[in-house]
């Protein structure tokens, strides 16, 4: 599977490669622009997102938007949140995930800290159904 | 001359004769005496008492149907306010003290009546009794006086203050229904009363006159206009040259329905709106209460007994009104202040969730960091162990043992801080929005308590242990943000639940309606908290459990308090085993009228 973790944080998404790099193919993105430019470059089968990134007027939200609206793809994406987002940031996240759910997309939103177990069972499910 | 009106005597004589005299006697005077009236016995003298208006009675001793001072006796027990002058023809030393023993107000011995004396004796009989009963008056009154007083130099209990203020007005006067209305921005809302009924309060709450769009009419001096004789009073419009007003700007009246039926000037000038009358209400008086030179409100007392007041009463009343107007005006500032206070204690709350919020937030990102570590170095030391040859031949590795037993160590005590995590954000959580809704207490427990009965303690509970208990067709409601409130009462029954370690588990809410307050009391049947606790309970991280589970890391009562806290409210407890309430009081919401 092909990963993209989009996360400032360098110590979450350094875990998370070392876990994940032995099975799948993982890409790191810091920042929105990066993020955006690792899809254009090549549609990842799952991104890992972190919701708040930097600046207040980034947020994962962006990418999400760019992927489900620009590009109308259907990627399974995975939402972290450590609740510092603004209430705004996070209800809007979660009516993403309703309604993706509606819609038969995987979107699914996680608050931090998530176990590797979970992530890693979350990423085995996607690959048996893909 | 000290009377103002003619007094009507009742003369009660058996010998015909002799009362004839006495009758004529009084006949003869016309500067004082009004009325007489003769009969034969005390039955007889109780129609005459009951149909006519008697001042004073002139009691001969030795009647027919009973001896010596019977009679005189049986007056007495029957009369108590109605003056006797006791007149015979049987005197003997000791008789005329005797007689003042029994009641009587004079006496005479008959020989040497004569009409001067015997008028005279009836005038001052009757003018004793009047310099008697004012000076009772006005011993009530100081003591009533002192008492308000006294009242007003206790420390504020709020509008209890002004209502025992009224409950005290109202025994003194022994006035039926009795009120205080006040200012509150434009209008003159009742803010106590007592015995009026609840119709009566609704509809005539508001004195804001309203044209027929429903839009407020305002005078030409900007102020809204006020309705009815309350508006007049408030307002000053009170004419004094009519005697239904006072010099102090008072409105009283003995008989609502003379003064509608009149139709005179007055009601022009003064338009009511007549629901006293309708009401059944006779006598009516508005005294104005105010502070300073603005008047703030007024003092209201209705009877359905026509002639109720006197203008003594009235003016009386006025002077109450000045120490009155005080104590409400005082009550009200310190509602003011109370509720400042409330505010500031809800800002405190807020930022202080702030920074919890802020706090457990951030440390979300790096404990995500410090968990996976752990989760890997577990990973790593199973695959480094199977290349081990330590561990391959001796198949018992002690660096290996030592390594494990170091990260699930780690392990847990990450996922022990990440419940500690999880607790701080849901305690920063409480009143996410500052959203009030007006709840009606006993339904929206129902529900809340529906909803517990979903989750896991509270799914085993059999029929009638989980019980709401509160008055019949109890409505009461409380100004109070949804999830707060359901929050509050949620972690009293997890608690409740929590603290019962036997077979038959009972929690009992009860609901009681204080007179400016509801009681909510959560009462369970568990092992109970020791008393040496005290308040130390409420405070956050505190817990009797051993070993704090879930997400309650011993906040939950510190969550309960600080709700309650931000809505004006107190939480207490009392607690022995088998038996532990919360008390809750919140301030409670009138039914709007």
């Amino acid at each position: 599977m092909d990963i993209l973790i989009v996360e400032n944080a360098s110590s979450v998404t350094r875990m998370l490669e070392i876990k994940f790099s032995k099975k799948h193919e993982v890409r790191v993105a810091e920042n929105v622009k990066q993020a955006l430019a690792e899809i254009q470059q090549k549609l990842p089968d799952l991104v890992i997102l972190d919701l708040r990134l930097n600046g207040p007027t980034h947020s994962g939200l962006d990418v999400y938007n760019y992927l489900r609206g620009e590009l109308g793809e259907r990627t399974p994406i995975i939402f972290l949140t450590g609740l510092a987002d603004t209430v705004d940031l996070y209800q809007r996240a979660d009516k993403a995930v309703q309604a993706d759910r509606l819609g038969g997309v995987y979107t699914k939103l996680f608050v931090k800290p998530v176990p590797l177990k979970i992530l890693g069972s979350e990423i085995n499910k996607l690959e048996a159904a893909a | 001359m000290f009377l103002d009106d003619l007094i009507n005597v009742l003369v009660i004589d058996d010998q015909e004769g002799v009362s004839g005299v006495f009758s004529q006697m009084l006949d003869m005077d016309t500067q004082y005496i009004g009325e007489v009236f003769v009969c034969e016995s005390v039955a007889g003298a109780r129609y005459f008492i009951e149909t006519n208006h008697i001042d004073v009675v002139i009691l001969d001793l030795f009647l027919k149907e009973s001896s010596d001072l019977d009679t005189l006796a049986l007056f007495r027990k029957e009369y108590k306010n109605i003056p006797v002058v006791v007149v015979t023809g049987h005197d003997y030393p000791g008789l005329a003290y005797e007689c003042f023993m029994y009641g009587a107000d004079d006496f005479l011995s008959k020989p040497n009546i004569s009409p001067i004396l015997l008028v005279k004796s009836c005038v001052y009989s009757v003018d004793r009794r009047r310099v008697s009963r004012e000076r009772q008056e006005l011993l009530e009154r100081e003591q009533l006086l002192v008492e308000l007083l006294k009242l007003l130099n206790e420390p504020y209990s709020g509008i209890d203050t002004v209502k025992k203020l009224l409950e005290r007005v109202q025994e003194f006067t022994k006035v039926q229904a009795i009120a205080i209305r006040l200012q509150d921005s434009e209008d003159f809302p009742y803010f106590v009363y007592k015995g009026f009924g609840e119709d009566f309060i609704i509809k005539e709450n508001s004195l804001c006159s309203i044209d027929e769009e429903g839009n407020a009419r305002y005078g030409s001096d900007g102020e809204r206009v006020l309705e009815c004789m309350c508006g007049c009073v408030i307002r000053g419009n009170t004419d004094r040259a009519l005697p239904c007003f006072t010099e102090g700007g008072s409105f009283w009246t003995n008989s609502t329905t003379e003064l509608l039926d009149h139709k005179h000037s007055l009601l022009q000038t003064h338009p009511t709106r007549g629901e006293c009358n309708w009401s059944g209400y006779e006598s009516v008086a508005i005294i104005p209460l105010s502070a300073g030179v603005d008047i703030i409100g007024t003092l209201q007392l209705n009877d359905t007994k026509k002639d109720f007041f006197s203008k003594e009463l009235i003016l009386f009343l006025e002077e109450l009104a000045l120490s009155i107007g005080v104590a409400v005006k005082r009550a009200w500032q310190e509602d003011k202040i109370k509720s400042l206070e409330i505010a500031k204690t809800k800002d405190l709350l807020q930022s202080s969730r702030l920074l919890n919020a802020g706090i457990a937030h951030e440390l979300r990102t790096p404990m995500q960091a410090l968990l996976n570590c752990f989760e890997l170095i577990r990973e790593e030391v199973d695959l480094y162990c199977e290349h081990c040859s330590n561990c391959k031949a001796q198949k018992l590795c002690k660096t290996k043992e030592v390594l494990v037993e170091l990260v699930e160590e780690g392990l847990d005590r990450t996922e022990y801080s990440v419940r500690v995590l999880n607790s701080l954000s849901e305690y920063s959580k409480i009143a996410s929005s500052d959203e009030v809704h007006l709840i009606n207490v006993v339904p929206e427990l129902k529900t809340i308590m529906r909803t517990l009965e979903f989750t896991d303690s509270f799914k085993s509970l059999e029929e009638g242990s989980f019980v709401l208990v509160a008055p019949d067709e109890h409505e009461c409601f409380v100004e109070i943000n949804r999830v707060d409130f359901s929050q509050l009462i949620i972690n009293l029954c997890r608690n409740s639940i929590e603290a019962i370690d036997h077979e038959d588990p009972k929690i009992r809410i009860e609901i009681k309606e204080l007179d400016s307050e509801v009681q909510i009391v959560v009462r369970d049947n568990g092992r109970g908290i020791d008393p040496s606790l005290g308040e130390k309970i409420f405070n956050p991280y505190f817990s009797t459990k051993a070993k704090p589970e879930g997400n309650n890391q011993g906040l939950g009562l510190a969550m309960v308090r600080d709700i309650i806290a931000a809505y004006g409210g107190s939480i207490t407890y009392k607690s022995e085993p088998g038996n532990t309430q919360f008390i809750i009081k919140l301030p409670c919401e009138r039914r709007s009228g």
